[in-house]
């Protein structure tokens, strides 16, 4: 049979950014499949060693605009421990807090969009309202939507957190999780798109480098928040699943959004029963110290760190983010083959993949 | 006995420095035996990290071993060419295209290295220190 062959993307509705694939095709079926990337390269590194630290401070929410927190997570740790600034405890339980908030927000934010690239457009309605009561919360918060820059290197912005509104959301999704629950997981024309599609060995997992959700859905326990040292009071299971198929990754998915719940009560619990830390103020950094840090975060979409070296001047000699996005993206040339052109988005979906975070 | 005594009793000409072993010429062989050796099994190369010091360019090699949990950075010196690992780690593939891309740094054995983020007839190299900012392509430079 000839081989046909065909360019998906880069501006392909499901690939949810700009990304092109080019698959040669026999029939039906994929032979090989190239992943090209670069579209969005924003030049990240580079224009970290263009600004100072305070002035890069906002840059590092649009590495992933998905789940801003923990790329700023993973600056402000790496510019604290560099210079020896501690963290009130109180300003590290803030930050647990949003961060899983926004683990919860980007997981929604998945499974509408993985559901609509499987043909099914109303479960996006239903997670994009639970999503936007998330966002309205930050943006009391923060101010913003999306770009939060809410760390400061020693803490956080501001203090007001409005606790009980938080309770409110948290409650509201883990009831609405139940319901998407009842709509998918058993429904027999999702179960005939993803069980048994696009299944990832241990092997190949961890060849090609794969972090997070899609990890754990191929049964290895890894999980970078068991050495983070703000959840180091935290109770939380890791969850994980052992086909290492689509099916699987969504299983992983909804039961981590639960976990979060469970860990945004705990951390409203004691910041309930402690005292607020007095407004924070901005630490100005005068005395820079020489080193190179490494600052693990364990993001929604795999383990993910930022490299940071610097030499004593008011700028980093050399920053570099690793995404987890960047190893799904690249899996894709192995994941492909054989599979058939109907399964390319069902398979690349569940990945999920956010491509700002690829390109950087 | 911690990861890099093991590493130090094996190969005795590295350099220790806090958290980071440093080699000169026996990079492709610590890889091997750290992730071959069933004790170590660091089995996921997270990302390569490249850093210009003018007169060589750093690789920094960062592992995880999912088994014990723990990670070790394994770095080398190297001017513009160095074999590649991707024989042992599929995922440098990407990794090294990167760095071929933004450091100018070439891969041996790599067949398919090609410039991952910048345009194919794209001329320099963006993360070199060297590299002039005032690129007339660039659209705010005119």
């Amino acid at each position: 049979m000839d081989k046909m062959i065909l360019n998906l993307g880069p501006q392909h509705p499901s690939t949810h950014g700009v990304l092109r694939l080019q698959v040669v095709l026999e029939g039906e079926h994929v032979v090989s499949c190239e992943p090209d990337i670069g579209y969005l390269h924003r030049g990240m590194e580079k224009l970290a060693e263009a600004k100072s630290y305070i002035q890069y401070l906002p840059m590092v929410d649009r590495v992933d605009y998905l789940s801003g927190f923990f790329y700023s997570y993973a600056f402000c740790n790496a510019v604290e421990c560099l210079n020896h600034i501690e963290v009130p405890q109180y300003a590290n339980y803030v930050r647990v807090m949003m961060m899983e908030l926004n683990r919860i927000a980007s997981h929604l934010l998945w499974l509408g969009t993985y559901l609509l690239d499987l043909g099914a457009i109303s479960p996006m309605f239903y997670t994009f309202r639970e999503r936007e009561t998330i966002l309205d919360y930050f943006e009391k918060i923060t101010g913003q939507r999306m770009m939060y820059n809410y760390f400061v290197f020693g803490g956080v912005r501001h203090n007001i957190l409005y606790l009980d509104n938080v309770i409110k959301i948290v409650n509201n999704i883990l009831f609405k999780i139940n319901e998407y629950e009842n709509i998918i997981t058993d429904n027999p024309i999702f179960l005939s798109r993803t069980k048994g599609i696009g299944i990832i060995s241990k092997k190949k997992a961890l060849d090609w480098a794969i972090t997070g959700p899609n990890l754990r859905a191929c049964g290895i326990l890894s999980d970078y928040r068991m050495n983070m040292h703000i959840y180091d009071d935290i109770e939380f299971d890791i969850v994980m699943s052992n086909e290492g198929d689509c099916y699987s990754r969504y299983i992983v998915r909804i039961y981590e959004m639960r976990e979060s719940a469970f860990i945004i009560k705990q951390c409203v619990d004691w910041l309930k029963s402690n005292k607020k830390i007095p407004e924070p103020s901005q630490i100005f950094l005068n005395n820079f110290q020489k080193g190179e840090i490494y600052s693990y975060v364990e993001a929604p979409r795999g383990l993910s760190f930022c490299y940071l070296n610097s030499v004593g001047e008011s700028t980093p000699y050399r920053l570099k983010w690793r995404t987890g996005s960047y190893y799904s993206t690249q899996l894709l040339k192995e994941l492909l083959k054989g599979c058939s052109l109907a399964d390319i988005m069902a398979i690349y979906g569940s990945l999920d993949v956010v491509l700002p975070e690829v390109d950087r | 006995m911690n990861c890099i005594d093991m590493v130090k009793i094996k190969f005795p000409d590295i350099r220790i420095c806090s958290d980071k072993i440093e080699t000169d010429y026996q990079l492709y062989e610590i890889l091997e035996y750290l992730k071959g050796t069933y004790e170590l099994s660091f089995d996921i190369l997270l990302t390569i990290i490249a850093v210009d010091y003018s007169d060589y360019v750093e690789l920094i090699y960062p592992l995880l071993s999912t088994y014990l949990n723990e990670r070790i950075n394994v770095s080398t010196k190297v001017k513009d060419e160095i074999k590649t690992v991707s024989s042992i780690y599929p995922s440098a593939y990407f990794d090294e295209c990167e760095i071929y891309d933004l450091f100018g740094i070439r891969f041996a054995g790599n067949k398919k290295l090609k410039r991952l983020f910048m345009p194919s007839s794209w001329i320099g190299h963006p993360l070199k220190k060297n590299y002039e900012l005032k690129d007339t392509r660039l659209s705010w430079n005119g």
